[in-house]
């Protein structure tokens, strides 16, 4: 079953779909997918991160690093291949 | 909200009494990592269960008898867990724990700043069925983001007592346990928030089965619906052996869920009590504008603590201060008390004949104080203090944060930088804090990293000996070999075993004031190890290593080492301190000095020696009670070949020591 950008048809804001790992600093956005098995989905889950959530990058990946995110009133740092399998609505019309 | 009030599955288990009728009730702290349950622990039972502010500083769990206003329980401290959907060993632990052990009431305790989430966690403990009362811990924390939590209101949803702490501080942490107390006397039900129609009628329709289903383990059927649904391993096992069709009926099921919701079965139940979670958070809850001065002292410190560039001279900074600081206070220390007891020996000499049996007895005796003394805890009590500081202000996470590209080189992730930095401490708790990594390959290779890493013992030996004898440049060289060394075999290793590492998802808590109460009952209790455990059998070891010379022994043993000594160019009454290090590292260091028979070890050993000396012991075969939980953690063969690994090695780099010695002293 693909459910690939799923939600990425946000009509109210101005969004585009792209990694997380692809994101910078500042940016704003929402989880619209996750891109791996049971066992990333559900690390991701337990610690409060699931499809629709909305984020802001607090600290983008710099050479091949890990990202870090506030989401739901909580600071989450990311491996960079963890990131890379998570797609996200870049909400555009919300930048630091 | 919908409730469901009349459900048949919150009773208790009739398979599993909630405790023995002649034992105490038992009462333990459930919650997500960090949430504050060995704190309150504490609180309650004095310092004894080790708090730090990362996630994931519980690996295994403690008990203590407490008793409160006449009124006695067994209250224990269990890992924390993000979902009773374990991903690692230490949350596999907790739920063992919880669905095998008789349980009397469950204490969930919740990061009050981070409600929303925590309540995830929440909701599958209510389906546990058993009496529960919340712990609202960090309720400042809460305050300072501008989250007002109405308890009576959270109380009123869910059915159970709500409790609002701030437990480093000790505030409210009686009322906890009247609470706990009274629901006790008189169990609570709690309430179950309902899901959606449609996911609410397939976990009941696979409940229903599961309740005529003569196998099912002694879980609520609800509970287990859900795990089956969202695909818990730790259930799916059990699936796999039931003849009963429930196998594919759950298949089918988890199909219905994909079909109609458009997400794999376990993202659709999870969804779900997320959006549970919101709901009551928004319900119970006021949100004001976060307190400006505390949100942005706080933003304005990460965005220089986890900067790309000035992140890691801020750590390196951070760490060269820390490790400078312990070097010149145990060194100002170890001078005069070195020179007290070098002049009682002389003073011993003088009023009883040298080599008497007397005379090496007291001699003896004096050497292990003189060890202890002078050398560990001068090094050893501000090393303990430092690390309790840096691990309570939440710079942990952070190392861990700005390191996760640098251990992907050794094929780990960031996490895996946690058991490194406490390894620094004491290779015990290093080891047994790797079961916070998934994958038992990433928990091998930092376990053998940890082990590699100078433990407080081993630092003792590098400062005390190499550092106040040639220098503070060539005990940060034996540091940066230290590294060299971990980083080249952990390479290897992971070259060796290639695996994609499951990643790092590492919450980064909120920075906290270090309470000097907690700093220094920390620092006690793990330096109580050495000076009630150690120190007696430092001065027991001292003794026999004199009455092992009295009688001649020493040659025997010393002729079985020779080869290694020669090898080394050690002197030969080096050979017994070597064997007394296996026991515990700091041994071979004190034996050093009872072996030489001076406190002045410069004058019998060359500066190349004293090297030589410090790099085998630092890197050899690590200590008994080391390899004991290597071997329960990663298993026996694997132990021994890690610690024939760090023998060879120690030959190794000893010998490369011996052969470039020269050159620079």
């Amino acid at each position: 079953m693909n459910f690939r950008f799923r939600h990425c048809e946000h009509k109210r804001t101005k969004s585009s779909a792209l990694r997380l790992s692809e994101m910078h600093t500042g940016q704003h956005g929402k989880i619209a997918e996750i891109m791996g098995g049971w066992h990333l989905r559900q690390s991701l889950n337990q610690v409060g991160i699931h499809v629709d959530d909305e984020f802001v990058v607090e600290r983008g990946a710099h050479l091949g690093g890990p990202i870090l995110i506030q989401i739901n009133s909580a600071q989450i740092a990311l491996g960079h291949g963890m990131g890379q399998k998570i797609i996200v609505c870049l909400n555009e019309n919300r930048q630091n | 909200m919908k409730t469901d009030k009349t459900d048949p599955d919150l009773s208790l288990h009739p398979d599993t009494p909630s405790h023995p009728e002649d034992e105490h009730p038992r009462i333990i702290l459930l919650g997500q990592p960090n949430s504050g349950k060995s704190t309150i622990f504490n609180q309650v039972a004095g310092y004894r269960s080790i708090t730090t502010n990362f996630p994931g500083a519980t690996v295994e769990f403690t008990n203590s008898h407490i008793r409160i206003d006449g009124q006695t329980c067994d209250l224990i401290d269990l890992p924390g867990v993000y979902s009773l959907t374990a991903l690692d060993n230490a949350a596999r632990e907790t739920k063992r724990y919880l669905l095998e052990e008789p349980v009397s009431l469950i204490i969930n305790v919740i990061d009050a700043s981070l409600l929303c989430r925590s309540l995830e966690l929440t909701l599958q403990i209510i389906e546990l069925g058993k009496p529960m009362v919340i712990c609202l811990n960090m309720i400042d924390e809460a305050e300072r983001k501008g989250i007002n939590i109405d308890e009576a209101r959270l109380s009123a949803l869910l059915g159970v007592p709500v409790v609002s702490t701030n437990a480093a501080q000790g505030v409210r942490i009686h009322e906890l346990f009247m609470a706990v107390f009274t629901t006790l006397e008189a169990p609570i039900r709690p309430r179950t928030p309902l899901m959606s129609r449609h996911v609410e009628q397939t976990v009941q329709t696979l409940a229903d089965q599961l309740q005529e289903c003569p196998a099912v383990p002694c879980i609520s059927p609800r509970l287990l619906a859900i795990k089956l649904l969202e695909g818990d391993p730790y259930f799916t096992v059990w699936l796999n052996q039931d003849k009963n069709g429930i196998c594919a009926r759950v298949k089918e099921l988890q199909q219905t869920l994909e079909e109609a919701h458009g997400q794999p079965a376990d993202s659709v139940i999870s969804a779900e009590r997320h959006a549970l979670s919101m709901g009551l958070f928004e319900e119970c809850t006021t949100l004001v504008h976060p307190q400006h001065s505390w949100h942005s002292w706080r933003a304005h410190l990460d965005r220089a603590v986890m900067h790309p560039f000035w992140g890691y001279i801020i750590m390196a900074a951070v760490l060269f201060t820390f490790f400078n600081l312990i070097f010149k206070f145990g060194a100002v220390l170890e001078q005069p008390i070195l020179a007290f007891f070098a002049h009682s020996e002389h003073w011993l000499a003088t009023l009883l004949p040298a080599g008497s049996l007397g005379f090496s007895l007291i001699k003896g005796i004096m050497q292990g104080l003189a060890g202890g003394t002078a050398i560990v805890l001068p090094y050893l009590i501000p090393f303990l203090i430092g690390m309790s500081l840096i691990e309570d202000i939440g710079y942990l996470p952070r190392i861990a944060f700005l390191m996760d590209n640098f251990m992907h080189r050794l094929g780990l992730h960031g996490t895996s930088v946690v058991p490194g930095i406490l390894g620094y401490g004491c290779s015990v708790p290093a080891v047994m804090a790797t079961r916070i990594l998934p994958s038992a390959r990433d928990r091998f290779i930092a376990a053998v990293a940890a082990i590699l890493v100078p433990c407080s013992a081993r630092m003792t030996i590098i400062l005390g000996l190499v550092g106040y004898y040639l220098g503070g440049t060539a005990a940060l060289f034996i540091y940066i070999l230290n590294l060299v060394v971990i980083t080249v075999v952990g390479t290897v290793m992971a070259r060796l075993m290639p695996e994609e590492s499951p990643g790092m998802v590492l919450v980064i808590p909120s920075y906290k004031r270090p309470e000097l109460k907690t700093v220094l009952a920390k620092t006690w209790l793990r330096s109580k190890d050495f000076v009630i455990f150690a120190w007696p059998i430092l001065i027991a070891g001292s003794l026999v290593l004199s009455l092992v010379e009295v009688f001649g022994w020493d040659q025997i043993i010393t002729a079985l080492l020779s080869p290694l000594l020669r090898l080394l160019d050690l002197p030969a009454e080096v050979g017994m301190t070597l064997i007394f290090g296996i026991l515990r590292k700091e041994l071979s260091m004190i034996m050093l000095i009872q072996a030489l028979g001076t406190t002045n070890v410069a004058s019998v050993m060359s500066s190349t020696q004293i090297l030589v000396f410090t790099v085998f012991v630092v890197f050899y075969f690590p200590c008994l009670a080391t390899f004991g939980i290597l071997g329960r953690e990663v298993g026996w063969p694997r132990a021994i070949a890690a610690s024939l690994l760090t023998f060879f090695l120690a030959v190794l780099l000893g010998v490369s020591a011996r052969l470039l010695g020269p050159l620079f002293f």
